[in-house]
């Protein structure tokens, strides 16, 4: 007797089939347990085995064409026996297979051969087709020569922003070397967040920073321990980048334009940048305690002062949200009373971050001792001009080399490389600071 | 397969003092090719290396016999234009000196492959097999052969020319992987 062969369920989550091989031909003699078919499941492709003996009187579901479980997908039955019946079953049967079948396939019918073409063409899916922004061909897969892709990588190119200009579209050398060529926003690398800057309340009294304690984890604990042993009281390291400083510059000489009597600095500029970038590197505006590491709100830049005496540093408390002409005055004011020793100890005292500007003697790069307790301390050499090769050119860009000291019980190299990067970032676009909230 | 008179004397010289049998296959129509030769009765040329006979940067012609002065023609047609070409000729077929054109490919990132015989199953297949399997990474395009029309070749005149690959040809070539 004629019977019906079924999806079989093949692994515990299967809910359709695809029938990948069939292993017999249309009248092809089966007996039962001999393998029928492959049937790629969710999971793997399986053999599916004959239930029944007889001959393989048709194939219902073809080669890469799927079908949910329990559908008939062919009939095995005696040579000579009537099928009619259990196709008209069959067919009545699959009401789900077109849906579920390919629609490129044209639809099941006597004619079909009884051998398809293996695994067709995969199954397209109703996915709209990727925008037609003429960048990719129809297929909507993006066409690379082997260099050009190699290229790419290798610098960091992002290909989807590359229009091909070979046939198709194909993207190759001379475009990844067009897109390499294309100026980069000034400070490459990590993208700054939107600044969200609150501004300081008019006439509001700034005391030393709030701060919140958390209790440190035993590997920085471990850091900490590890490190002192091998460097000291506070183990230093120091990072030092080279920063364009031709917006700054620019920026500072507009604002003194416009308020003569503002007098704002490089040096107000800079501690105005390292105080937002602070806030956006809280692990930096941070302070190494005994079994605590301490992150403050507020970046309380020290300044160091050189007097007659000896160095000292007054503090722009909450130079994060002052402006920078509260800053300038607030600087001036500070550094002439440090000269006359007139400082109040909580004037220069408790700063959680410090800048020590010795660009004025010539100096190009130096290294900084932190001020305890805090965790890092930049030191500005002078502003120079100075010839930089960019794309192939020589420029003569004003350029100024930064280096920041750091707690390694606090600070770990990629964090205060991040703190400087953005710090970097932030001074060579100083329009920034005015953007934001 | 010599491409000048003074390649056809060491290459046949090296063949002669060669202890193992050597096929030389000369290309009839260049028996009137006039050029220096060494009169150094020992002048050879070692089987297996090749000769950059023009260098370039902006494609890569390997070519053989009698495509080596056609090759040079289109590049020389081509610098006018502002593609730098560089011929190779590989001199020998086997030994095949590939590092030579790997190398060449590596720079140059683009390809000819020219021969006068029919494509199929040929020299030029093989080298453009193992220019693939070799530097794919470089490739800014595909491998692009030029060689005789794979018909039988043909009598009459006016077919048999269109049949066998001359300069305009080599120079459409370039321009396609140069993506000009």
């Amino acid at each position: 007797m004629a019977t019906q062969v079924v999806m079989p369920k093949l692994s515990p989550t299967m809910e359709e089939g695809q029938v990948a091989r069939w292993l017999k031909k249309e009248g092809d003699k089966v007996s039962m347990g001999e393998p029928l078919a492959e049937i790629d499941t969710d999971k793997a492709t399986m053999e599916m085995q004959a239930l029944s003996a007889g001959v393989l009187r048709k194939v219902l579901i073809h080669e890469g064409e799927s079908a949910p479980l329990g559908q008939p997908i062919a009939i095995i039955g005696e040579p000579d026996e009537d099928i009619s019946e259990l196709l008209k079953t069959a067919t009545a049967a699959a009401p789900a297979k077109e849906a579920v079948a390919t629609p490129a396939k044209p639809p099941e019918s006597d004619k079909a051969p009884a051998i398809e073409k293996p695994t067709a063409e995969p199954a397209p899916t109703s996915k709209p087709e990727p925008s037609t922004d003429g960048r990719r061909p129809a297929g909507g897969r993006m066409l690379v020569s082997p260099i050009a892709a190699r290229m790419a990588a290798e610098a960091g190119v992002d290909l989807n922003s590359v229009q091909g200009s070979g046939p198709a579209g194909r993207i190759i050398k001379r475009d990844v070397e067009e897109a390499m060529k294309a100026p980069k926003p000034a400070g490459t690398g990590a993208k700054l967040r939107p600044l969200a800057m609150p501004r300081a309340q008019p006439g509001a009294v700034y005391g030393p920073s709030a701060y919140r304690d958390e209790p440190m984890s035993e590997m920085r604990r471990t850091i900490a321990r590890r490190l002192v042993t091998s460097l000291g009281p506070i183990p230093h390291f120091f990072l030092t980048t080279e920063i364009e400083m031709d917006r700054a510059a620019d920026m500072r000489q507009q604002i003194n334009t416009l308020y003569p009597d503002a007098k704002v600095s490089i040096n107000d500029v800079i501690i105005k940048v390292a105080a937002v970038a602070l806030i956006q590197h809280p692990q930096v505006n941070a302070s190494f305690q005994d079994k605590t590491v301490r992150y403050y709100e507020h970046a309380d830049i020290g300044v160091a002062v050189a007097t007659e005496n000896g160095l000292i540093t007054p503090v722009i408390r909450a130079a994060d949200v002052k402006s920078l002409i509260d800053i300038a005055s607030e600087v001036r004011e500070l550094a002439s009373r440090a000269r006359e020793r007139k400082l109040k100890p909580e004037e220069y005292m408790g700063a959680t971050f410090s800048i020590s500007n010795l660009g004025m003697f010539g100096i190009d790069e130096f290294t900084a001792v932190i001020n305890p307790p805090e965790a890092a301390i930049l030191a500005i050499g002078a502003m120079v001009e100075k010839p930089v090769a960019r794309n192939g050119e020589i420029e003569i860009h004003k350029t100024m080399r930064v280096t920041m000291s750091c707690d390694h019980r606090v600070v770990d190299g990629a964090v205060g490389a991040q703190f400087l990067q953005t710090f970097k970032q932030i001074l060579e676009n100083p329009l920034y600071l005015f953007l934001g909230s | 397969m010599p491409s000048t008179p003074a390649d056809a004397k060491g290459l046949l010289k090296s063949a002669i003092r060669d202890d193992d049998p050597v096929i030389f296959i000369e290309q009839e129509r260049m028996y009137g090719m006039k050029g220096e030769v060494p009169d150094d009765d020992d002048f050879t040329i070692p089987l297996g290396v090749a000769d950059i006979k023009r260098a370039g940067t902006d494609a890569t012609i390997v070519a053989r016999s009698l495509l080596v002065p056609a090759a040079l023609k289109a590049a020389e047609e081509l610098e006018k234009e502002g593609i730098s070409c560089e011929v190779i000729d590989p001199r020998t077929i086997r030994p095949l000196d590939i590092e030579t054109i790997i190398k060449s490919v590596m720079k140059t990132n683009r390809v000819i492959v020219a021969e006068e015989s029919h494509p199929f199953c040929g020299v030029g297949a093989e080298i453009s097999a193992e220019i693939h399997e070799r530097a794919f990474d470089y490739l800014d395009a595909p491998v692009k052969r030029v060689s005789g029309a794979d018909v039988p070749m043909p009598y009459a005149k006016n077919l048999e020319q269109l049949a066998i690959p001359d300069v305009p040809q080599l120079i459409a070539a370039v321009k396609e992987v140069a993506y000009v």
